[in-house]
């Protein structure tokens, strides 16, 4: 079980995973215990930088343990499958500090499950990438960091810059996992909004398996 | 015939005069006089007299009184005070307001129930203008330079109208009860009230007057020269501080924080020189004590509700603590996976169990500082502190009868700073991370403790129905700790205490409250004093995110026995 969830060298990457959470939840928990320290220093609470890291560290544990989980000469459909259990192991240590985020939501809480499923969803969209990615290298060669992590940052900011732009085409800025998070927790986004969402991850996710079946296909045959 | 020609000609006329000044003679009218004898001082409370006239049936409405803060010119906020909602009808309202800027004319307008304008009028105060308190002479004008002068049927009945007031020279009487009630509470509160008695005497005496005079018995006596003089036993604290002859011409006493002087003859009979000597030593009133700081202090001080600042850092190291425990021996016992993840399943319960109970925010903060002064008369001042943490709409709930003051100055921020004033709640916005204090004067409740001490034991009625555990009792220039006051009467020995000095600097407490209260009313020297501090457990509401604090102090003067 242990081989199958974290892997070789999987230590550190979990325990800098929970240590980066850990560490943007203690910053973003309010410090102020007396009201003359308000006053000097206003705070109130804002829970966006602690489910941005979330996001942010998940989904690089899902790049680097799904890509780990890719060895030479193995049957490709597997892949996935433990890539996937490392995504819900990833999760499974998210858990108590999602859970304790709860305190930065005095009003409405709903922002925070569909945050952190937002979360999953985009982990195991990027899992299954980082699977492809290591299928194609591996076949090819070479050494797919590059491309992968590249191809992460440009899926992270690219939409992104469509909130420079005016009008429905604004909402398409919501492929970015970045802006998607940032308006599921801010509770600024509408249905169509929260729909293009997880339609991305969704979509990319099937996209990504299907090319891994039919890359695995290829293999046997 | 050519007569009665010219007759109806005039007749014909006059009717046609009258049927077209008949509608101008029933419109509604209102007019507004502010001020004693329209004399105003900005940011003072101030005595308002609204007359409403030609309303041909009563209205269902309101009455409001419009002023607006910040200078001419600059950027201003209406301040709205609600005097009288309902049904109105022809008379005159009287109330106590805070004058904001005299500068900016004040507007009075009774608006119908259908939003209708029933009648408006607007009045500049500029030529009544003043920049410092004034002297107020009541009855006739005595000569006193730059005095203001009223009628005793003017005078208002809220002790906190004569806040822009230097002394008061009473001289011409009849003068009501209820007046002199609350001429005696403002001199309790810092008031200088000045008598002038001779044989004006007999028609001013009444059981209220007799409880302001520094006589004891009073009564009209006659000099050599026929100048009738009022006499009689001096009380404790009184102080002759004028003769003429062998008999006292001035006489004072100190009343709670004020003082109250009187003047043995009439106006009419003071000699040359006398009155500029009596007006020389007449002590100026000071304002009621701000406890501005007291309050501001405990602000500061209250606590902001969150988690605990281990929370964190505490389900972090615990997470990892199982992430290192399940990578370590994971492979070799075949439950630890399972021991993991229940770990971590009830550490996620836990957190977020604990998340729930102390995730409340709070969005405002506000502390009011109560001071009770009990003396001869009594007086309520309070002195509220607000805080927004985001921009809130605020309502203050207070006493009817009474408006707030003050957070009326502009400040360099953006923001409306306007305020609406009604019976019982005023309203106005704060923007985030805004302070505003507003100052409430009005009249104690019902006397509800006495007491009286003799050098060891102090004998205490305590009538709140609730245990006093913050008392002091200030004697000599000592003040003296005093165990808990349980309801009911009780004999209390005290017997250790501190100078002043030194309670000033030992109890925290007592030395941010006596501090701006001694400079005010110097209870040391003046008698003995109860203090009894009380702060009432915090108040707050889940349902609107705001913590209140609340701080009673009661000064209650005894008597020594």
């Amino acid at each position: 079980m242990k081989r199958i969830l974290i892997g070789e060298r999987g230590l550190w990457v979990y325990a800098t995973f929970v240590a980066g959470c850990g560490l943007a939840l203690t910053l973003s928990m309010p410090w102020t215990s007396t009201l003359s320290d308000l006053m000097s220093y206003p705070w109130r609470p804002f829970p966006l930088p602690f489910f941005l890291t979330y996001g942010f560290l998940s989904a690089w544990v899902a790049l680097d343990r799904a890509a780990e989980a890719v060895p030479v000469g193995r049957p490709r459909v597997a892949f996935l499958a433990v890539a996937a259990l490392r995504v819900g192991f990833t999760q499974l240590l998210a858990l108590p500090l999602v859970a304790a985020s709860r305190a930065l939501f005095p009003d409405d809480w709903a922002a925070i499950p569909l945050a952190a499923a937002y979360v999953v969803a985009a982990s195991l969209a990027f899992a299954a990438g980082a699977v492809v990615l290591e299928i194609l290298a591996v076949r090819r060669g070479r050494h797919p960091a590059g491309l992968r992590y590249g191809l992460f940052f440009a899926w992270l900011g690219l939409p992104a810059i469509l909130l420079a732009v005016a009008g429905p085409i604004r909402t398409l800025a919501q492929l970015s996992p970045a802006v998607a998070v940032a308006s599921i927790v801010g509770g600024d986004v509408a249905l169509p909004g929260v729909l293009v969402a997880f339609a991305a991850p969704a979509l990319a996710t099937v996209a990504f398996t299907v090319w891994c079946l039919v890359l695995s296909k290829g293999a046997s045959t | 015939m050519r007569r009665h020609a010219i007759a109806r000609q005039y007749l014909f006329a006059l009717g046609v005069s009258v049927l077209l000044a008949a509608p101008c003679a029933a419109s509604p009218q209102v007019s507004l006089s502010v001020g004693f004898d329209q004399q105003v001082v900005r940011n003072t409370f101030t005595p308002f007299e609204i007359e409403i006239a030609g309303l041909a049936s009563p209205v269902d409405g309101t009455l409001k009184v419009r002023q607006s803060a910040g200078l001419p010119g600059e950027r201003r906020a209406e301040i709205v005070h609600v005097i009288q909602s309902g049904t109105i009808e022809n008379g005159t309202l009287r109330a106590t307001l805070p004058l904001v800027e005299p500068l900016n004319p004040v507007t009075v307008e009774l608006v119908a129930q259908d939003g209708r304008t029933v009648a408006v009028a607007e009045q500049s105060l500029r030529l009544g203008v003043r920049q410092w308190a004034y002297p107020l002479t009541v009855g006739r004008p005595t000569g006193i330079a730059s005095a203001a002068v009223v009628g005793a049927e003017e005078l208002p009945l809220d002790w906190w109208a004569y806040d822009a007031v230097r002394e008061v020279w009473l001289v011409d009487p009849p003068f009501s009860e209820p007046a002199l009630q609350a001429l005696g509470e403002w001199t309790v509160s810092g008031g200088s009230l000045l008598i002038v008695s001779g044989s004006a005497y007999p028609r001013m005496d009444s059981p209220t007057l007799r409880r302001l005079l520094p006589l004891s018995a009073p009564q009209l006596e006659e000099a050599e020269d026929g100048t009738f003089f009022v006499g009689g036993a001096q009380r404790a604290e009184a102080e002759t501080v004028l003769k003429r002859g062998v008999r006292p011409l001035l006489v004072q006493m100190p009343l709670g924080a004020g003082r109250v002087s009187l003047v043995t003859v009439a106006l009419a009979d003071l000699g040359p020189g006398e009155l500029e000597l009596i007006a020389e030593r007449i002590p100026q009133a000071q304002r009621p004590p701000t406890t501005e700081r007291v309050s501001a202090a405990l602000l500061r001080s209250t606590r902001v509700p969150r988690p605990a600042y281990w929370l964190a850092p505490a389900v972090t190291g615990v997470t990892l603590a199982s992430l290192v425990a399940f990578g370590l021996w994971g492979t070799r016992r075949r439950w630890t996976f399972g021991a993991f993840v229940g770990s971590l399943v009830a550490l996620a319960a836990w957190s977020g169990f604990y998340g729930n109970s102390h995730k409340r925010f709070v969005r405002e903060y506000s502390m009011i500082t109560n001071v009770s002064v009990l003396s001869s008369f009594g007086i309520n001042t309070a002195f509220s502190s607000f805080y927004a943490v985001e921009p809130r709409s605020v309502t203050m709930r207070h006493e009817l009868g009474s408006f707030p003051a003050g957070g009326y100055v502009l400040g360099a921020r953006g923001g409306t700073l306007s305020a609406e004033s009604e019976a019982g709640q005023t309203r106005f916005a704060l923007q985030a991370a805004e302070r505003r204090d507003l100052l409430f004067h009005s009249r104690p409740a019902a006397e509800s403790l006495r007491f009286r001490f003799d050098g060891t034991y102090a004998e205490i009625e305590n009538r709140t129905g609730k245990t006093l555990a913050n008392a002091y009792l200030a004697a000599d220039d000592a003040i003296l700790s005093l165990p808990a006051i349980q309801p009911g009467t009780q004999r209390l020995a005290v017997q250790t205490g501190l100078m002043l000095g030194e309670a000033r600097s030992t109890y925290l407490s007592l030395r941010s409250i006596l501090r701006p209260i001694e400079e005010w009313l110097p209870i040391a020297q003046r008698g003995v004093w109860l203090v009894t501090l009380e702060e009432w457990p915090e108040a707050t509401d889940r349902d609107a995110p705001t913590l209140e604090r609340e701080v009673w102090i009661t000064i209650l003067q005894g008597e020594r026995t």
